[in-house]
């Protein structure tokens, strides 16, 4: 995350230099045959665990993309038990447990769905497993203020012990109990530097100031997170896989296409659903902390 | 004087101005021989007796120089042998051969006009040279003329994206280019991102690009060489030449030190930030954004048979915020020394090093680090040429190179420190290549470099499975080599005259390369890291085929050439899907290999003479690889594959005082990978790809113009100076720099943007010169 911040200063030094300029244009893209994308997460926190289903669409299609409706959905434990998720009647294409659930760290989950996409009369069988690693023990949370580019930034920086071996993380933050990062803005950590080592205010995200909203563009907007002083924050830092990491990692570096300068030519989103399916199934053991932003 | 320059400085500093040395020059080039053997004299001193300018002949016995227009003595001199004094009447261009006689025969020297046909006669195929003179007639960006910027508009060469420093020969990759600056290896040639490069104007004389027929002493690039020289003629006074501009202010000093001594000091500095700190805004006045450079040079006579020279480069950029910054930068030295043993045999040895680094460093609370990263070359090499009867043309030598590259290291300081290991490695190579003419229509050259490469311990060698996970690991102690690749590089040529006016050329040259660039992005960044061929990764290797026909017209007025190659290329490098290639210990897992394929058709027309002049070039080429585990092993067009490409250069004298330069620029957009479909996680969309390059950017054109004024150009004075007008980009096309995709706000469905870098870009220049 680090590096890409010193990225991004370099870019914006570039543009300064520049009179660089943006401009809508049209693209004559064509489109591929639909695939099945399937995206579901297991947490140790009480809930109706869930899988979305969906389908993909051509880039530019105007409609949403269709939700996939009938499909049979369970998750095995490693001991056995099998939920089985139902699609709930109000949101389309969501699949979720009969009950209440919780997962365990420790525990592998494989995730089973059966449904007849591409509509030859047999059904397919997509599958994905996913371990849940024990969560990070958090000391505390903290929000400075750093005063970069001419602008107010709310840090989050954490105090924790990092445990021994290759580890991987994401946060999310829920801002006065509502989520505030999606996907695209989950913060995304690993251990390169810091294995094994206590966490003394490492900085794990940025938030820009909602009292200068006015003084960002419209895209500048876009690819910020606002919070206000006062807000309650919810931290939520979880361990998770490998591969759930660089699934994540990956769609954030394709979702705007191309960088030049720090990026390779965009390829598809390593997945870990079988069959050729689109999306992924992770597990994890969210440790969450609550501060009020000074 | 100076003072003069300083008020100058002041007065124009919120201006574009760049300087230059000569106007009103032409170009004066030739050959000193031996009169009846006609061999080559390398190291023969010519003096001008009229501004008691000298220059020497280099190892092949030629020499060039640039002169104001005027009639002038040319006094020729060599040891052993009669001085010759030549009636030099420099109106435009020129070409002169010029023969010595030994001290026992007492004849008259002869001076012939000639060699106006030697793109006909030349046994190079695939070679582009551009004079600095004809380089700073071309229009520029922010005024700034650019010698890389003037190798993208040659035939068969691509920039690899809008402003970069980074250029595609023949659809090869910009880490097989090898750049030298007085035979030292550039490894970054960008300066501020890529918009400048680290050329000097005022420093460069000249340039030859060879397009995949690399001279035989050169190598371990796949598909070019970018040979710069400084200027290299002895001033009798001293002289010097500056400038300032809205970027850049410049100044190079040259003079004498005693009869044998000549020496030259140049340095240029950009100034963005000073304007930065007029900014009202707090953190704009914090912001570093600056480059520098500095070149300097001493060659001394030891004797009449023996030179020492002292070349050295040192270039710096620095940016940064309050709370990160960047620097990176070249440094390139050598110290070579020449010796004739005879009429014949002439020897040049040599210590070259060369060193490019960055370092990064965040000041961010929390996450204070510094990252750096090291290339270091140190090199010897010995060339000779002999020369005997004509029938021999004989260079032959050998380098030796050692690579120490550090990745990477961050360090910071709760958390200690990472470091990617360091890699060694000793490069070397022999080589021996005639030129001889069979018949008066047909000649030919021959030549074999072999090539010898050795990973040097300390160093640890990671075994991969087939899904590139580390397997096992050995490693080798300080100083032990383990891994050795060696190569046969054979190269030859012939021409065959058809008449006086027009020839036909044929070569082939297989060349290797051992180290590579880890990019994959489409334009360079300064954040490279090479890395070495070794046990996981064979060295990249290219067969090129080419053939010519080279007519001239009108008394060689214009000049025209079609080219052709065909290119193999095995093992050729790319990464895999999503590579990390920064800061990877494993960065040799990402690597893919496979084949490649390139091949073109090259158009040239070029007027050298006259009120208007320039050239016209178009290609038409293709550049594809094939690697199995990339684009699920289909065939795939390389990033720098440009279907069709024209550039226009004409330059038109309309009076003394005015000439009007235009150049136009067209290529067909850059291969590029756009989604063919999509897919949504809680309303977010992400793309689907159904495969590589498979889509174009927009195409690429665009008309630069300038305006030169000479306000008098018969002064008689010393101070000369001009006025230049440029206007970047004329018509504004928005050139697509990246094409980004992003949600509408309102209903979530995808759009794409194009960012592009510049619209129009007017700009003054003031040149000078005393």
């Amino acid at each position: 995350m680090k590096m890409r911040n010193i990225y991004t200063n370099l870019l914006v030094l570039l543009f300064i230099f520049t009179t660089s300029c943006t401009e809508r244009i049209d693209l004559d893209l064509d489109s591929a045959d639909p695939v099945i994308v399937i995206y579901g997460t297991v947490t140790d926190t009480l809930a109706y665990q869930s899988v979305a289903i969906s389908s993909t669409v051509p880039y530019f299609e105007m409609e949403h993309n269709p939700t996939v409706s009938g499909a049979h959905v369970t998750i095995t434990t490693s001991e056995n038990e099998i939920w089985t998720l139902l699609e709930n009647d109000n949101q389309k294409g969501t699949y979720q447990t009969e009950t209440l659930r919780a997962g365990k760290p420790g525990e592998t989950y494989h995730l089973k769905v059966e449904y007849d996409f591409n509509q030859d009369g047999t059904t397919e069988l997509y599958e994905a497993s996913s371990t849940m690693l024990s969560p990070i023990q958090l000391d505390s949370v903290q929000i400075g203020r750093m005063d970069h580019m001419g602008k107010n930034s709310f840090t989050v920086n954490l105090f924790a012990q990092e445990p021994v071996g290759e580890d991987f993380y994401f946060s999310k933050y829920y801002v006065n109990d509502t989520l505030a990062t999606k996907l695209s803005k989950y913060g995304m950590m690993n251990d390169l530097f810091m294995d094994g080592e206590y966490l003394n205010g490492y900085l794990v995200y940025f938030f820009a100031d909602m009292a200068e909203i006015d003084d960002y563009s419209d895209n500048s907007k876009k690819n910020r997170t606002f919070l206000s002083s006062g807000d309650e924050l919810i931290v939520e830092f979880n361990r998770i896989e490998k591969s759930y990491y660089k699934f994540v990692k990956q769609a954030q570096d394709v979702k705007d296409g191309e960088n030049p300068m720090f990026g390779g030519p965009p390829s598809n989103i390593q997945g870990n659903i079988s069959n050729g399916a689109v999306g992924f199934f992770s597990t994890y053991s969210p440790a969450r902390l609550t501060v009020v932003v000074p | 004087m100076l003072s003069k320059t300083l008020i100058v400085f002041s007065f124009f500093s919120f201006f574009v101005c760049s300087v230059y040395a000569q106007r009103q020059t032409v170009t004066v080039e030739g050959i000193v021989l031996e009169k009846s053997t006609k061999i080559p004299l390398p190291g023969a001193t010519l003096l001008i007796e009229e501004t008691r300018k000298g220059y020497v002949s280099d190892e092949s016995g030629r020499f060039k120089f640039s002169i104001e227009k005027g009639n002038y003595t040319l006094l020729t001199s060599f040891v052993g042998y009669q001085s010759a004094r030549t009636k030099l009447s420099a109106s435009n261009n020129q070409k002169l051969e010029i023969v010595l006689a030994d001290n026992t025969a007492l004849e008259e020297v002869v001076v012939t006009a000639r060699a106006k046909d030697a793109n006909i006669t030349n046994l190079s195929m695939g070679v582009e040279r551009l004079s600095m003179n004809e380089i700073k007639k071309m229009p520029a960006l922010m005024g700034e003329v650019d010698v890389i910027k003037a190798v993208q508009l040659l035939p068969g060469v691509q920039s690899t994206s809008e402003g970069s420093s980074g250029f595609s020969v023949r659809g090869g990759s910009p880490d097989q280019n090898l750049i030298l600056l007085d035979n030292t290896t550039i490894y970054n040639a960008s300066h501020l991102m890529g918009f400048f490069s680290v050329f000097n104007n005022d420093v460069v004389s000249d340039l030859e690009l060879y397009k995949g027929d690399i001279p035989l002493k050169h190598g371990g690039r796949l598909s070019s060489l970018l040979d710069v020289k400084t200027i290299d003629d002895m001033p009798e006074k001293f002289s010097a030449t500056g400038g300032i501009g809205l970027i850049l202010s410049r100044l190079v000093l040259q003079g004498k030190a005693g009869n044998k001594t000549s020496w030259m000091v140049g340095g240029r500095r950009s100034y963005a930030d000073l304007f930065l700190k007029l900014s009202s805004d707090e953190d704009m006045k914090g912001m570093t954004l600056y480059f520098y450079d500095l070149n300097a040079k001493m060659t001394h006579r030891i004797s009449p048979r023996d030179n020492i020279s002292l070349n050295m480069y040192y270039g710096q950029d620095n940016f940064g915020t309050k709370l990160s910054g960047f620097k990176y930068g070249n440094m390139a030295g050598s110290l070579s020394w020449s010796h004739s043993y005879s009429e014949s045999l002439y020897s040049r040895i040599g210590l070259n090093i060369s060193n490019y680094d960055y370092f990064l460093t965040s000041d961010v609370e929390g996450a204070k680090m510094t990252w750096e990263s090291t290339i270091n070359d140190i090199m010897l090499r010995a060339d000779y040429t002999y020369n005997n009867d004509g029938f021999l043309n004989l260079s032959f030598g050998g380098t030796s190179t050692l690579h120490s590259f550090t990745p990477g290291t961050v360090k910071s300081e709760d958390y200690g420190q990472f470091k990617i290991d360091n890699s060694y490695a000793l490069e070397s190579a022999l080589y021996a290549s005639n030129e001889q003419s069979l018949t008066d229509k047909l000649s030919v050259k021959y030549g074999l470099r072999w090539s010898v490469f050795q990973n040097v311990g300390k160093g640890t060698v990671f075994t991969y499975d087939n899904n590139y996970e580390q397997t096992d690991s050995t490693f080798y102690k300080s100083g032990k080599i383990y891994n050795t690749y060696h190569s046969l590089e054979p190269r030859v040529g012939v021409v065959y005259k058809l008449t006086d006016y027009s020839s036909v050329k044929a070569s082939y040259a297989h060349n290797t390369q051992y180290i590579q660039l880890a990019n994959s992005s489409s334009s360079s960044s300064p954040l490279d890291v090479w890395f070495l061929s070794g046990p996981n990764i064979k060295p990249q290797k290219v067969d090129m085929f080419s053939a010519g026909y080279f007519h001239n017209l009108d008394n060689n007025t214009y000049e025209t050439s079609v080219e052709l190659y065909y290119k193999s290329l095995s093992n050729v490098i790319d990464f895999a899907d999503h590579a990390d290639l920064i800061l990877n210990k494993h960065l040799e897992a990402e690597v893919r290999t496979g084949k490649g394929k390139a091949y073109g058709a090259e158009f040239m027309v070029r007027k050298n003479k006259g009120r208007l002049n320039g050239f016209v070039n178009y290609t038409l080429s293709r550049a594809e690889r094939t690697i199995a585990e990339i684009n699920k092993g289909k065939t795939y067009l390389s990033p720098y594959d440009k279907t069709n490409s024209v550039n226009i250069v004409l330059n038109y004298e309309l009076s003394r005082k005015v000439t009007l330069s235009g150049l136009w620029v067209y290529a067909t957009g850059t291969p590029t990978t756009f989604p063919s479909g999509r897919f949504g996680i809680d309303g977010e969309y992400f793309p689907v790809y159904s495969g590589r390059n498979e889509y174009r950017k927009p195409d690429y054109h665009r008309l630069d113009l300038s305006c030169t004024y000479v306000p008098n150009p018969d002064s008689k004075k010393k101070w000369k100076s001009e006025w230049s007008f440029s206007i970047y980009n004329a018509y504004g096309r928005k050139n697509p720099y990246m094409i980004t995709f992003d949600q509408e706000a309102d209903t979530g469905i995808p759009y794409a943007e194009s960012v592009y870098l510049f619209n129009l870009v007017p700009s003054i220049t003031y040149n000078f010169k005393f």
